[in-house]
């Protein structure tokens, strides 16, 4: 019967592991759980296009923060949805934070990807990215009006993220007081 | 002898830590804890590299961090817990020894145990 115990054994981890990568995410978009997330936004020290540097404002708006750069491939993708999220919500403040890039480079991505920002930010030593958690390109974290983190978003918005999560999470950071 | 010395050489070779071509900071005692603190944490867009020996250019932001930290007098503990805070436990090589990770710790030893116990089990049977 023991010769048996190592295929129960492999049976077993097989069916946990089947079981656990089943599970359907739930999103009640109001209380979604990450790193960062329920934080408050730390403050963010950016440099401007002439060098200066600036603390972000946030200035009470619902602001979605992303990082990206012009040798991003992903952020090309995450680009198009940030694009479409945009003319959803005019209101929304999008600051564009490129991480790792120079002046030049960035503003002839924008120019030939297009540019919803509100405000173009460098992260020139990497600041803000350290201050965020960031782990890589693209990467975006949506602040409510409050200044507080509701959601992190580590890698590519996608269609369906878009759908899913992000509009009606801007919607509904919009609506609350 | 040729191939005796290069073997030697071979063998003694280390890599290349990155810390190296970055500005160290002017306080030797300074950026040896910086350096004490790169060996504490990993490298977050890596493979199970130390911050010491990653180039990523995320992992040298890091370390700016670490560096600045450490010059606007921060402690040591102070400069862990700002990472775990943003990167989550995982970001330190030695995860504490807590209820929570204790079976990062115990684990290992358990299937030391139990592998051996086996392996004892099926010799005795011949």
């Amino acid at each position: 019967m023991t010769r048996f115990l190592p295929l129960l054994l492999f049976f077993a981890l097989a069916m946990l592991l089947a079981f656990a990568l089943l599970q359907k995410p739930q999103h009640d978009i109001m209380k979604l759980e990450g790193s960062m997330m329920r934080e408050k936004l730390p403050t963010l020290t950016l440099h401007a296009r002439d060098g200066t540097s600036q603390k972000l404002a946030l200035n009470g708006r619902v602001t979605v923060i992303n990082f990206f750069a012009s040798w991003c491939t992903a952020c090309v993708g995450d680009h198009a949805e940030l694009l479409k999220l945009s003319r959803a919500y005019p209101q929304l403040v999008l600051e564009g934070i490129a991480w790792n890039d120079t002046t030049s480079r960035t503003d002839e991505w924008l120019a030939q990807h297009r540019n919803p920002y509100t405000h173009v930010w460098f992260d020139t030593k990497g600041k803000a990215a350290v201050a965020l958690g960031l782990r890589g390109l693209p990467e975006s974290y949506v602040v409510d009006k409050h200044g507080v983190i509701r959601y992190h978003l580590p890698g590519p918005m996608t269609p369906q993220l878009r759908n899913d999560i992000m509009e009606p999470l801007i919607g509904a950071l919009m609506e609350e007081p | 002898m040729r191939h005796f010395i290069l073997t030697v050489l071979l063998l003694i070779a280390t890599p290349a830590f990155a810390v190296t071509i970055e500005m160290p900071l002017n306080n030797s005692a300074q950026e040896q804890r910086a350096r004490a603190i790169f060996s504490d944490l990993k490298c977050v867009v890596c493979e199970g590299q130390a911050l010491a020996e990653s180039d990523a250019p995320l992992a040298r932001d890091m370390r700016g961090q670490i560096r600045a930290m450490i010059e606007a007098g921060q402690s040591d503990a102070e400069i862990l817990a700002f990472f775990v805070a943003r990167y989550g436990k995982q970001v330190l090589l030695n995860p504490p020894f807590e209820t929570a990770t204790m079976m990062l710790w115990v684990a290992p030893l358990l299937l030391l145990l139990g592998g051996a116990t086996l392996l004892i089990r099926a010799t005795r049977g011949k």
